[in-house]
């Protein structure tokens, strides 16, 4: 150590001895830390109250979330139900030209078509059956 | 090691103890005080163990460092606290005795003032070397930085502490060993 250095060890020395005088003994350091081990856990009781209370709040105001929103989906369900009414009624909807479709079911057999050149195919044969006979 | 034992080894060191954290709490006796405190509970109750790893007291001046730390961290609670203890204190400061000089009195104040100005690794390394009566290396070993680096702020805070020192008044007229 040098010159400098003995004057800093000497000033930090009489900075201890100031300390020394002026500090807090040990038995009260020790004794405070008793007590604020006994009192932080009444804080952290008190906290844990507090925290709990908000809790319960958070629960409640959920509660009343879900609440309402669970009865959301019973409109939802009443909505649902006129849907499928209109697509029941959808089925039942009929078209105008249905009734081609139902036509085309029918046989053709109930009605004769007649045409002009009937009477034509009508002669042929009645000259067939004479020819038939005279021979 | 038993409460007992801890107990006697924590009041052994109780004096450095409490000038290791007034340099960690920037000289401030209620701060330092408190974090003591802080420190000592955690060491009678547990949550800190000493392994025997290194000396008691390297390991005691850790746990006061961390926890000065700690309690920075946590400024504005400490201070919210506090608040109803430096009231409390306030009427508590012992007078300087009536054979103590002024001049001493305004020369240790000065020097208080000059430290003070250090960046905070320069005051820790001082502390621990010249108030401590330490070695570099375990104040490196307290401080948790390597020994290069506890070297360099001791050099660095020594120069500049010497400097601050010159300009000074009342250390000009002040000799050492009086």
């Amino acid at each position: 150590m040098n010159q400098d250095d003995n004057k800093l060890s000497d000033l930090f020395r009489e900075l201890r001895d100031e300390d020394a005088q002026r500090g807090p003994s040990f038995d009260r350091v020790v004794r405070r830390a008793a007590n604020r081990s006994k009192v932080e856990p009444r804080v952290a009781l008190l906290w844990l109250q507090v925290g709990m209370s908000a809790a319960f709040v958070v629960v409640l105001c959920v509660t009343i979330f879900v609440f309402h929103h669970v009865k959301k989906p019973q409109i939802s369900t009443v909505a649902e139900g006129v849907d499928t009414q209109k697509w029941a009624a959808l089925s039942n909807w009929s078209a105008p030209t249905d009734g081609l479709l139902a036509m085309s079911g029918n046989s053709w057999g109930n009605s004769t078509i007649t045409t002009p050149t009937d009477s034509w195919l009508q002669n042929n044969a009645n000259e067939s059956d004479s020819s038939q006979t005279s021979m | 090691m038993d409460e007992f034992e801890l107990r006697t080894q924590l009041e052994q060191h109780h004096a450095v103890s409490y000038g290791w954290a007034l340099s960690c709490c920037s000289r401030n006796p209620a701060e330092a005080e408190d974090v003591l405190q802080t420190a000592y509970l955690k060491i009678l109750d547990g949550r800190a163990r000493y392994d025997g790893r290194s000396a008691f007291e390297t390991w005691l001046f850790a746990v006061i460092r961390l926890t000065a730390a700690d309690e920075r961290r946590r400024g504005w609670l400490r201070r919210l606290r506090l608040a109803g203890y430096k009231q409390e204190s306030t009427g508590r400061v012992q007078p300087p005795e009536r054979g103590e000089g002024l001049e001493k009195i305004e020369r240790l104040k000065a020097f208080r003032d000059v430290l003070a100005k250090l960046p905070r690794r320069q005051q820790e390394i001082l502390h621990l070397v010249f108030y401590q009566e330490m070695t570099v290396e375990e104040a490196a070993g307290i401080m948790g930085v390597s020994l290069g680096s506890a070297r360099t702020h001791y050099e660095r805070g020594k120069a500049r502490l010497r400097e601050l020192l010159k300009h000074m008044e009342p250390f000009d007229e002040h000799e050492p060993g009086r």
